[in-house]
């Protein structure tokens, strides 16, 4: 390494700890809400302890309530102690962390508060050396997306691509889900957004891809050479992705009536565990490359469902026990409409038509109030075309199952036939397990701990890009679409139970049944 | 927290597989009668810990039994007594290790084995086969390697990987120089790696940050001086410097710098001082001990920092003080260095709690400063750390052999 090539930190240069952040300061908006002290200020101050931040490292918050910066550092200090998966709180690290936070009331349309926030901003980076450098978190509600980011434009407090080329910093927007409402207001967001940012200044972030279980679906595929032979319609006869939740809509009523199960868990989070199933190997682990690999799949869904009725199920959960507990029904739930069709449950079956799976059914589900939190992928495959134990009283063979268990006991079984010991052929299905936490032990960071440093350092790989969202959204509205102009009656299940028979009869009808997890 | 799950007892060394074997099934069935958590065997690396000090078995075998559970692995401790049962020569005990935590219950097992101290050459025999085929296998050796002896090669030879702790070495400087000896010759065979160098972590990752500004990299090629202080007791004017060795290592190797191998001589404070050129600046390299500072060997504490508290360092990182530092611990760094005729200083301090580090940098103007907890970020998570790693650390070894070139032939001590 020469020293006259000063474009890369010479004392980096082998070292092992990848992702090194430059100055920067992080604007939250909606920074007195709920996910800004239970999720992000947890993960910032985590981050300055463990990785650590640049000294330069920079909060500053953005809300209507009107606050000093001495406020905000006791609130930020508050929800820290809090919310912190690390206890207790360090008084030294805390202490320069919040030197580092300031905070800018205003009302979210309203460009003189953004004018001061560009000033705040230039001042920070004149006296805390931040260089120009900026992520804006939006942790409001969706509808102040757009307003935000045509300010934030206006106002100059965030800067085009091109300021970066030029040495004046860089500029990124994250953005939490949903994003849109269905493929209309999608488009229009991402148009609004697109006036302020370019696509590589967005990051849409699913904090599912922060999961080390998720990106461990990669690993498994592609770090292995033993299941990409197999991994294809010759051998795997199905795959069912479950996200069951045992909760119902704990106060979230407002937004889940607007949203239901398709677009609050099925356009994002089961759309991503999907395209990583399903997916060809990228050529590389860049953003790009990842995500032209998941968006292929997408684009492999039929665009028009063949039977829509007959392929998907929309339901919702009847009064009844959990746990000995009485439950109401969705309808009577807090803030729901008594005539609510939003579905708090949804199945589907989707057919990939590419060469690598036409014929494999991939059946999804998901809802609220099922009968225990799981998120699981399983991979069933074909028999053998023999059935060689026939006539032996070995009874019939069960299907082996590869399942990856995304939460809880993240892990992966493999379900297999072994013989049971004896003079007779008695065989037996068994399992074998790999549980993360019997192998490595510890707890593995917080997802936006992981997705946080991801922005912070440019790597786009584990945010959603645009082309993703849009067409899973067009996946959604296909299926909306449908229900309305079949007006196909929405099931009713009871709580505690793993959702409606019409979920069943739909996987049935092709020779198949559920896991009961 | 780890716990036994079952307590070492003692099994003839030729009955110890067999005895695992047992001792996993009951095991399984005692905590499936008691309603307990579920119990696996699922042994993912060998660790063998060679342990010659009685008094630091203790130690040795607490913090194995930490990373054990956290690891799930099979543990074999060699141990070295002065005295053994007679007609004794090599003694084994087995046992099971738990730990808990949020993500569930991790099992591992523990194999100690006990020679006398001129029965050890049995030890290889003994021990090679118990390492688990086809998966990684770890060698700790803590205090002073017996250098190309028998026994340390045969062990070294039958591992994947070595990883000594060159503050419990008496004369460090000789000690850097015999690992970086044996890292050339066992290249191929052994990856070899120091504890003290994965303390160093934090400090290397500090220094770095000062530089990914981008206007103060130029400032790289115009140092002038490098001073280390690292923590010695009053009755040793030289202490362990290892750690700053390394570290000035590092840094020479980043940066380019030729040393001269020159012998060292005094620096103010009864340290050591070298030269180097670099980007044509005479640099300036003083290690210095700074006397008075409380020490005792890391697994010490690493283990008053966990009984402290009473959980794991990694979910208590950050509050209060430490009593003591490891040996040869760094104090602080001091980079100087002179661009266009404007003085460049960057600074890493620890802090009087001994848990912290501050920054200082100032070049034209004065940088924002941070105190980051050094235990969270690595200082005390070396042996976890080094498990995790399977392959060479081309930058350990690339500053291992800057620090050995800057110690140069002469500068080994001869051992007191």
């Amino acid at each position: 390494m020469s020293l006259r090539d000063l474009t890369i930190n010479p004392l980096r240069i082998g070292m092992r700890s990848a992702k090194h952040i430059e100055p920067c300061i992080m604007v939250i908006f909606g920074a007195t809400g709920d996910l800004t002290s239970r999720k992000l200020l947890p993960a910032l101050y985590n981050l300055a302890l463990e990785h650590p931040l640049p000294p330069q490292f920079t909060v500053v918050g953005m809300a209507r309530r009107p606050l000093s910066h001495d406020d905000f550092r006791k609130m930020a200090f508050d929800a820290i102690t809090t919310n912190s998966r690390t206890q207790p709180i360090s008084p030294s690290v805390w202490d320069t962390f919040s030197k580092g936070i300031f905070y800018n009331q205003g009302e979210f349309h309203d460009r003189a508060a953004f004018e001061r926030l560009g000033q705040l901003l230039d001042q920070i980076d004149h006296d805390r050396g931040t260089l120009g450098n900026r992520i804006f978190y939006l942790a409001t509600q969706p509808e102040f997306y757009s307003d935000i980011a045509a300010m934030l434009s206006e106002s100059g407090a965030a800067r085009p691509p091109e300021t970066e080329a030029e040495g004046k910093g860089w500029s990124r927007i994250v953005i939490e889900k949903p994003f849109g409402h269905d493929l209309a207001t999608a488009q229009q967001l991402n148009a609004d957004l697109s006036r302020a940012f370019h696509e590589d200044q967005i990051y849409r972030m699913d904090h599912y891809l922060g999961k080390e279980t998720v990106q461990n679906i990669l690993v498994f595929r592609f770090g292995n050479g033993i299941f990409e032979p197999i991994w294809n319609r010759r051998y795997i006869e199905h795959v069912q992705i479950t996200v069951a939740e045992s909760l119902g809509l704990e106060g979230r009523a407002e937004y889940y009536e607007s949203a239901g199960a398709i677009r609050d868990i099925l356009q994002n989070h089961m759309m991503q565990l999907l395209t990583l199933t399903a997916m060809e190997p990228p050529v590389n682990f860049g953003a790009a490359a990842v995500r032209d690999e998941k968006l292929k799949v997408l684009g492999a869904l039929p665009p028009v469902l063949r039977e829509i009725a007959n392929d998907s199920v929309r339901a919702q959960y009847s009064s009844g026990y959990v746990g000995g507990v009485k439950v109401p029904a969705y309808r009577e739930e807090e803030g729901v409409k008594p005539d609510s069709l939003t579905e708090s449950y949804v199945a589907v079956k989707l057919n990939i038509e590419n060469w690598r799976w036409a014929g494999v059914p991939f059946y999804l589900r998901t809802g609220k109030r099922l009968a225990k939190r799981v998120t699981e992928i399983a991979i069933k495959f074909r028999r053998p075309p023999y059935l060689l134990f026939q006539g032996t009283g070995a009874g019939e063979l069960a299907t082996d199952v590869l399942s990856m268990r995304i939460q809880p006991d993240e892990g992966i079984t493999l379900r297999f036939n072994a013989k049971v010991p004896g003079g007779e052929m008695h065989l037996r299905a068994v399992n074998m397990d790999f549980f993360y936490g019997n192998t490595f032990g510890g707890t593995p960071p917080e997802a936006y701990e992981r997705l946080l440093l991801d922005a912070m350092a440019g790597d786009a790989t584990l945010f959603t890009r645009i082309d993703e969202t849009l067409a899973a959204w067009r996946l959604v509205d296909t299926i909306v679409q449908a229900w309305r102009d079949s007006r196909s009656p929405v099931a009713l299940y009871a709580p505690g139970t793993w959702g409606p028979e019409a979920a069943d009869q739909l996987i049935e009808r092709d020779g198949h049944t559920w896991r009961r997890l | 927290m780890t716990t036994p799950h079952v307590p070492l007892r003692p099994v003839p060394v030729n009955g110890i597989e067999t005895g695992l074997s047992n001792l996993w099934r009951e095991a399984a069935a005692g905590s499936l009668a008691a309603g307990g958590t579920v119990v696996a065997r699922n042994c993912a690396l060998t660790l063998v810990v060679f342990t010659g000090v009685e008094g630091n078995a203790s130690s040795v075998v607490r913090e194995v039994e930490q990373v054990s559970g956290q690891y799930a692995m099979r543990a074999i401790v060699l141990r070295s007594l002065g005295h053994m049962p007679k007609d004794t020569t090599v003694a084994s005990q087995i046992g099971i290790t738990q730990r808990d935590d949020q993500s569930g219950s991790t099992h591992g097992e523990v194999i100690m084995i006990t020679t006398e101290p001129d029965q050890a050459t049995l030890l290889p025999g003994t021990v090679l086969p118990l390492i688990l085929a086809e998966q990684p296998s770890f060698l700790l050796w803590t205090g002073e390697p017996p250098w190309r002896s028998d026994l340390f090669e045969s062990l070294v030879d039958g591992c994947d990987r070595l990883i000594i702790d060159t503050s419990d070495s008496r004369n460090a400087e000789k000690a850097l120089v015999a690992l970086n000896d044996l890292q050339r010759r066992k290249h191929n065979a052994c990856i070899v790696t120091d504890l003290n160098w994965t303390r160093l972590s934090p400090w290397t990752e500090l220094m770095a940050q000062f530089f990914d500004t981008q206007d103060l990299r130029p400032y790289l090629g115009a140092i002038d001086r490098l001073t280390i202080e690292y923590a010695a007791d009053t009755d040793d004017s030289i202490g362990n410097s290892a750690q700053a060795y390394l570290f000035a290592g590092w840094m020479a190797s980043r940066l380019n710098w030729e040393t001269s191998g020159q012998p060292p001589a005094p620096a103010a404070g009864g340290g050591r001082g070298h030269t180097a050129l670099g980007n044509g600046v005479r640099i300036q390299i003083e290690l210095l001990p700074r006397p008075g500072v409380p020490q005792g060997s890391w697994l010490d504490v690493l283990g008053k920092r966990r009984a402290s508290d009473g959980s794991f360092a990694r979910s208590s990182p950050g509050i209060g003080a430490i009593s003591q530092v490891g040996f040869g611990a760094l104090m602080s760094v001091h980079v100087h260095a002179k661009l266009n005729g404007q003085d460049g200083v960057f600074a890493i301090a620890r802090e009087q709690d001994l848990w912290h580090a501050s920054t200082h940098c100032s070049a034209g103007q004065v940088y924002p400063a941070h105190t980051v907890s050094l235990g969270a970020l690595g200082e005390m998570f070396s042996i976890e750390q080094q498990l995790r790693e399977l392959y060479p650390d081309q930058l350990f070894e690339e500053s291992l052999s800057a620090a050995a070139r800057i110690l140069g032939p002469h500068g080994v001590r001869r051992t007191p």
